[in-house]
């Protein structure tokens, strides 16, 4: 044992518990931390990004925040609550949608019970990956320049991409159930369909419930602001009362949005607390 | 009772639900469906402005064939957009800091009690707005560009960076810090030594899972002015030339999936890694 290495030595392996980093273990950690040095320096001046600005950015900030505060709440009776109504709206049904349209998604996406393999499988893993990797806000563009302003594109965004998380999460539970209780209804004689309705369905219900609520309180934050692409909701009143630099009214819609957001936070965690 | 099932004489291996359960949960379902038809029943819908299928029709055949011409100059926006990211997620660390000392419960400081109550309420603001929102803000303040981008990022990624790092710290374990304290070590030795190593696995998986999320989000902060490809995105959606928003599209999705990917490769190396300890 070189000189380096203290004699902490695990019983059953012979490998020392810690040694110090040898010369080469030392360029080789040293290069990397020079390399993220780099990357970072030249990201910021591609930027333009530096603290000289970041200081100088505090007198305006503090200006603007200024004149966002305080909020002008008589602005919330008359033109905030109409909005707040959509966005919850928007979010239950978005959710709904997503729900209905992740059932199959997960049934062909999940290995275990997935018909016509591999196809099929393929398929539903396909659009999981889709529905996902385009953002909620470019699915609102996209659905906003086709069916015009309003609450109805902003739902179909929402539930298309719910689509992709819901579909995975559920394929992999479904995958990971107990083969066991499948095979003990197998043995009475079911059918392919009474198979998953009394041996799969029961045992992916607490996390199917679970994952849909979480998946609402997502798409409730997620609403809020969808307006801005002119979804209807409060992101349209945000970016509205902005473009008007009314920031007290601003400030307002702001309160409003982080209040139905840290109620909703607090009952997702209580119902999946509940749950499970 | 009739609707049980016993393993053995005392043990209940299954039981029917009971008269006042069932109640509850089947008035739990009615109050869901309920809410779910009243939404859909009072969301107001003009039909009238929607148009036809038709021209909904027309609209989609426009977004085809991607107008591949606009990738020669989206170098520049793509580079903006890994780069907006990836500062965003480190600037947020340096700016957690103080947040994570003030909302930690066992890092001793003057006035505790009020830096707590502090700490916790920048950390429930920072998670509670959408980092859209907070670009809005920030380009209104500041103007356009990459920079209030960083800036939308960092801000939002406070919250949950400082969460996950004061929970981590809150768990540590004090034995540790005690063998070294006992070394006769001072206090800036006892955060070297006892306490970074155990809090570094998490600050890892927190970066790398914060970096994923703030790439994901770089990607559209441009729809309101904050630099990258959501820029080029919302100039072709607004001047319809829906061909080109394709082709931006197409390169946002790819970029997403390169991010995901490497995160998931850098989370398998150096997570797992560190677990092993």
């Amino acid at each position: 044992m070189k000189g380096g290495s203290l004699k902490l030595k695990n019983k059953s392996e012979k490998k020392p518990v810690w040694h110090y980093k040898d010369p080469k273990e030392r360029t080789k950690s040293l290069l990397i931390w020079a390399i993220g040095f780099g990357i970072l320096i030249w990201g910021s001046s591609i930027l333009n990004f530096h603290f000289a600005r970041l200081f100088k950015a505090w007198f305006p900030l503090s200006n603007f925040f200024g004149r966002l505060l305080p909020p002008d709440l008589s602005y919330i009776p008359k033109n905030v609550i109409w909005p707040l109504i959509e966005t919850i709206q928007m979010s239950v049904l978005g959710t709904i949608l997503g729900i209905f349209l992740a059932i199959p998604v997960a049934w062909l996406a999940a290995y275990n019970i997935s018909p016509l393999k591999p196809f099929s499988y393929i398929l539903g893993r396909g659009i999981t990956v889709v529905t996902r990797s385009i953002h909620v806000f470019i699915w609102s563009m996209i659905l906003v320049a086709l069916l015009g302003f309003g609450p109805l594109p902003g739902i179909l965004a929402l539930g298309i991409y719910s689509v992709g998380f819901l579909g995975k999460m559920w394929a992999e539970e479904i995958e990971n159930i107990d083969h066991g209780q499948v095979e003990a209804i197998e043995a009475t004689g079911a059918n392919r369909f009474q198979i998953i309705f009394y041996g799969v369905l029961p045992q992916i219900f607490p996390s199917f419930v679970g994952l849909s609520i979480y998946r609402w309180d997502i798409n409730l934050r997620a609403s809020s602001v969808l307006g801005m692409v002119g979804a209807g909701g409060l992101g349209y009143e945000l970016n509205r009362t902005i473009n008007l630099l009314a920031y007290k009214k601003t400030a307002s819609v702001l309160f409003v949005i982080i209040i139905i957001v840290i109620i909703t936070e607090f009952l997702s965690a209580y119902i999946r607390g509940k749950i499970s | 009772m009739h609707n049980q099932i016993l393993a053995d004489n005392k043990n209940i291996l299954w039981q029917g639900k009971s008269f006042k359960k069932r109640l509850i949960r089947i008035s739990i379902w009615l109050l869901l469906i309920m809410i779910g038809v009243i939404s859909a029943m009072t969301l107001e819908i003009r039909w009238s402005r929607m148009g036809t299928l038709a021209t909904a029709l027309d609209t989609i055949s426009r977004f085809w064939p991607p107008d591949i011409s606009i990738w020669a100059e989206m170098g520049m926006p793509v580079l903006e957009t890994i780069m907006m990211a990836l500062l965003g997620t480190v600037t947020s660390v340096i700016i957690s800091i103080p947040v994570i000392i003030m909302a930690a419960r066992n890092i001793k400081i003057p006035f505790k009690t009020f830096f707590y109550i502090v700490g916790r309420f920048i950390i429930i603001i920072s998670r509670s707005v959408h980092e859209l929102v907070w670009a809005l803000i920030f380009v209104t303040a500041l103007g356009l560009g990459a920079f209030p981008g960083v800036l939308a990022l960092s801000v939002r990624s406070i919250g949950f960076i400082s969460k996950m790092m004061a929970e981590s710290i809150e768990n540590i374990d004090e034995n540790q810090v005690e063998a070294i304290e006992a070394t006769g070590a001072n206090p800036i030795q006892i955060w070297i030594y006892a306490i970074m190593p155990q809090i570094i696995p998490t600050l890892i998986a927190v970066l790398i899972y914060r970096w994923d999320v703030n790439f994901r989000a770089s990607t559209i902060l441009g729809v309101v002015g904050a630099g990258g490809v959501g820029y080029l995105l919302d100039i072709a959606m607004k001047t319809y030339t829906y061909g080109r928003a394709t082709a931006v599209i197409i390169v946002i999705i790819i970029l997403v999936g390169i991010g995901e990917l490497s995160s998931a490769k850098l989370r398998d190396k150096y997570v797992k890694e560190s677990e092993r300890g």
